[in-house]
């Protein structure tokens, strides 16, 4: 015989099973990357979710939450430094100066 | 130990052994591979539905040991044996539990078999993508397991195995 705990058993084994569906249709994320070059050249090609800060010569980058911006360079128009964060396939964060290009690339 | 329950023990491994092998001709590994049902937890199951979590240890330990020497790798074992660890002790809790029948304690069992092999599979490969599978794979393992608890809850109606399996 079927017990009244079995049904909750059954109801707790559907609930987990929804709910693990919904979580990993939720996380799934396409693997962005975030590909950082200087004066042509490729230094870095990281994860876009692995939260880092990364130093060059002249600027430093922060990775946070799928977002990228510039922390700081020693540039004078400072004008990547003021580049809103981006997240997004093929946006980009330019330091002429130094010739820092910072990219979004799926 | 009473030497009655030593020899049903043994015939409860060459039982499981029998499932083990009869499940290799189901071809359920079309859908995903290693996919089994898993006939052989209901020996469990019936060990467990008598008050025997020992011999329900005892029993499925052995019987993964010799179904991978016979039909497994290294590698399978070590899926099987995290699997079938994990889905006794949850059988053998459900088991202490009140109204809980051996068709409620088949489901959580699958499904928690199922989880031992991803976390065994994450653990090998050391990587957390595994962990995508776990709807689907707690899914199919409770509905196998469903299938075993609903066959073990037929069998104990029946007066000779119950008197087979009493102390």
């Amino acid at each position: 015989m079927i017990k009244r705990n079995d049904i909750i058993i059954i109801i707790c084994v559907i609930l987990f099973c929804a709910l693990s569906f919904v979580g990993v249709f939720a996380f799934r994320r396409t693997p962005a990357k975030v590909i950082i070059s200087e004066k042509n050249e490729v230094l870095y090609s990281v994860s876009l979710y692995s939260d880092r800060e990364i130093t060059l010569e002249h600027n430093t980058i922060v990775i946070r939450g799928g977002k990228v911006y510039m922390k700081s360079a020693d540039c004078k128009n400072q004008i990547c430094v003021n580049t809103p964060s981006i997240q997004k396939d093929g946006e980009q964060i330019i330091c002429l100066p130094n010739q820092v290009l910072v990219e979004v690339s799926e | 130990m009473k030497t009655k329950r030593l020899a049903l023990w043994a015939i409860l491994v060459t039982v499981g052994l029998a499932f083990s092998y009869f499940e290799s001709f189901i071809p359920l590994s079309a859908i995903a591979p290693g996919l089994k049902l898993g006939l052989a937890n209901s020996v469990v199951l019936l060990l467990l539905n008598s008050g025997d979590i020992k011999g329900a240890y005892a029993v499925n330990t052995i019987r993964v040991c010799i179904a991978s020497l016979l039909f497994g790798t290294p590698m399978s074992f070590a899926f099987s044996i995290t699997g079938a660890l994990l889905s006794t002790s949850a059988m053998a809790l459900l088991s202490k539990a009140k109204n809980v029948s051996p068709f409620g304690a088949g489901i959580l069992g699958g499904a928690v078999h199922n989880m031992g092999q991803l976390i065994m599979a994450a653990a090998l490969f050391k990587t957390f993508s595994v962990f995508s599978l776990v709807p689907w794979l707690t899914l199919i393992g409770a509905a196998c397991g469903a299938l075993t608890g609903f066959t073990v809850l037929l069998l104990i109606k029946n007066k000779h195995i119950n008197n087979l399996f009493s102390r």
